[in-house]
């Protein structure tokens, strides 16, 4: 009944990549071998009381061959700076991989909307093609476009969207590694530094309006760019996953602190229920205060 | 800053206060682990549980430790305390719930809980397989809410304790809570006496002027043992929002933060009353548990240490055992009450 999912996991490295923004690689071969693109990971650096709590980071990449997987992080506060502090070779605690993944879809069109730190488990879909490690029989028997481990999307028509958004040019991520996935890329900022100016949903109407058929949306974001994705998308009837992200004090669905409200009345748990949900089961209204 | 090694010389033998007194009843459902062969004894007695080690889970820190079992074998834990249980069930606050302070954190979950009918049918069960006791902690708006849920819980098979959850707000005295009057709290233990022959523990808040007081009313009421602290009650603001970050405004501290009150309060309760006292705040090692057990606590929860290490209890119960026979301890009942 005890599968072993915490670790002393050793940094590998820990680089700058985007104004802020860092990614880190550790070394944890059993999560490298069990995680999905959308779960995540428990990080905590040191066993000090300031942070205090360990923070949740999705999983950016994962190469079970090198038994590695990298997570981005935006230094923000006290627990991200921390991790700023470490030096390969340094270690910290993790467990994980914990929460749902994205569904991969069998087949059609799939558009990945990423926002500022949110692209991670983006980049990891498109890049694992949708894999399914494990035992998990996620891929269904697909029609015509089908996608198989050994398919990745690069390898099958249609190439997916990505629609990357940042505040500005210099806050971007993962642009790079969603273009070497496969995805074909569209970027949108705040003040028009780079790409389309404004926000990301306008990208995503504007590729829903030139076709919606047998599409599926994956997002990671703020949570407003997330409930302005479901709206979007329950307008063009397109069937959406969100990665949710929300403060966590454990992780793993005991202290109820990470709460969403479901549509159908009471809360979700992000870590345990989530972090991935369809978009119309959140309530989103409510979710505004 | 680390205590490791700032624990005070060891007392002489027999154990203090907290009125350990033989077991006249059978130890209800028990999971004492294979003990002996020169292994210091870690076994202490609350009313009529047996538990194996003085190391419980606080409520609402662990579920019903459906998380936990995939980091350690839950039946190594002295004793599983769940998760809130209310008569109806509960969806919780709305907004935001937790937040983290320097060496703490506070929380307003809103008692979030799915009532006592799906704790019988479903969630109690499954808590069957486990060998360890099990603990129901629970919450009422009325002196009727804790007697009915009580009788619940006797009926049921499995619940080897209740803890009384007196935080709650006392709809029939417009809403002042329970755990502030040494009256109301007697009342609710009393209610909940007359339903069950379980070990009854009654849950201290610390949001009050002697904590001692309450103590010694739910001990003459009828509780076998008394439990603290509880959170302390604490807010945090938003700078940019201007607001509280809390859905609730107010939530309940706890953590390493709250270590040295909930210290100091044990030690008061634990001179105040003879029954067992069950030491709960801020505790995350063997270090902090042993201190516990000095100022009179029998046992210990262990809360938010979970949230950040979840093999928190095991380590702690390790930690004792390593403890006892570093120091030549051939029972750890020996140190309680050393500090008193």
């Amino acid at each position: 009944m005890t599968d072993r999912i915490q670790f002393e996991a050793s940094v590998a490295a820990n680089r700058e990549v985007a104004r802020e923004h860092f990614r880190m690689s550790l070394h944890a071969p059993a999560v490298a071998a069990a995680a999905r693109p959308g779960q995540f990971v428990m990080l905590r650096p040191g066993a000090g009381t300031d942070p205090l709590l360990p923070r949740a980071y999705s999983v950016y990449a994962a190469d079970p061959e090198a038994g590695r997987i990298d997570v981005l992080y935006r230094v923000v506060g006290a627990g991200t700076r921390a991790l700023r502090r470490l030096h390969q070779g340094e270690t910290l605690s993790l467990w994980g991989p914990l929460g749902n993944h994205f569904i991969p879809a069998p087949s059609g069109r799939l558009i990945l909307v990423g926002g500022g730190v949110g692209v991670p488990p983006l980049v990891f879909l498109a890049g694992s093609g949708g894999r399914a490690p494990g035992d998990s029989p996620a891929i269904r028997p697909g029609r015509g476009t089908a996608r198989t481990p050994d398919h990745p999307f690069a390898a099958v028509p249609p190439r997916p969207l990505a629609l990357v958004g940042a505040a500005t040019a210099e806050y971007l991520v993962g642009v790079e590694d969603l273009a070497a996935a496969g995805a074909e890329v569209r970027v949108a900022t705040d003040d028009g530094s780079a790409g389309a100016r404004g926000f990301v949903t306008a990208l995503l109407e504007e590729a829903l309006a030139g076709g919606r058929d047998e599409t599926t949306v994956y997002a990671c974001g703020p949570l407003p760019m997330l409930a302005a994705v479901a709206r979007v998308c329950a307008r063009a009837a397109v069937p959406c996953q969100l990665a949710l992200e929300a403060p966590m004090a454990c992780g793993v669905g005991a202290c109820l602190g990470c709460t969403v409200p479901r549509a159908e009345g009471g809360f979700a748990r992000v870590c345990a229920d989530g972090p991935v949900f369809a978009g119309p089961a959140i309530d989103w209204e409510a979710l505004h205060d | 800053m680390t205590e490791r090694g700032t624990c005070p010389p060891l007392p002489p033998l027999p154990t203090g206060a907290g009125g350990q007194e033989p077991v006249a009843t059978p130890p209800a459902p028990v999971g004492r682990g294979a003990g002996g062969g020169g292994q210091p004894a870690l076994a202490v007695t609350i009313g009529k549980l047996r538990l194996a080690n003085p190391v419980m889970t606080a409520s609402g820190c662990f579920g019903w430790g459906e998380a936990y079992e995939r980091f350690f074998d839950l039946n190594r834990l002295g004793a599983l305390v769940g998760k809130a249980i209310t008569r109806q069930p509960r969806p919780g606050n709305r907004g935001t719930r937790i937040c983290e302070t320097p060496a703490g954190m506070l929380n307003a979950i809103g008692l979030q809980n799915t009532g006592i009918e799906d704790f019988t049918a479903r969630i109690l069960p499954r808590l069957r397989g486990l060998s360890c006791p099990i603990v129901a902690n629970i919450s009422g708006t009325s002196v009727a809410d804790y007697a009915f849920l009580a009788r619940e819980l006797s009926a049921a098979e499995g619940v080897a304790a209740i803890e009384i959850n007196v935080s709650c707000p006392n709809v029939g005295r417009g809403g002042v809570e329970f755990c502030v009057e040494p009256g109301a709290v007697a009342e609710v233990v009393a209610a909940v006496r007359r339903e069950t022959e379980r070990t009854v523990i009654c849950k201290l808040s610390p949001n009050v002027t002697d904590i001692a007081a309450i103590a010694r009313a739910a001990e003459a009421a009828g509780a076998d043992a008394v439990s603290l602290i509880n959170t302390l009650v604490g807010m945090a603001i938003d700078l940019k929002k201007r607001r509280p970050v809390l859905g609730n405004t107010t939530g309940g501290l706890s953590g390493p933060a709250v270590k040295p009150i909930a210290l100091r309060m044990v030690y008061d309760v634990a001179r105040a009353v003879s029954v067992p006292v069950i030491g709960i705040g801020g505790i995350a090692s063997a270090e902090d548990a042993l201190q516990f057990l000095m100022a009179g606590a029998t046992a210990v929860q262990v809360g938010t240490a979970n949230f950040f290490n979840p093999m928190t209890c095991p380590q702690i119960i390790d930690d004792l055992a390593a403890y006892c026979q570093a120091e030549g301890i051939g029972d750890l009942r020996e140190i309680i009450g050393a500090a008193l």
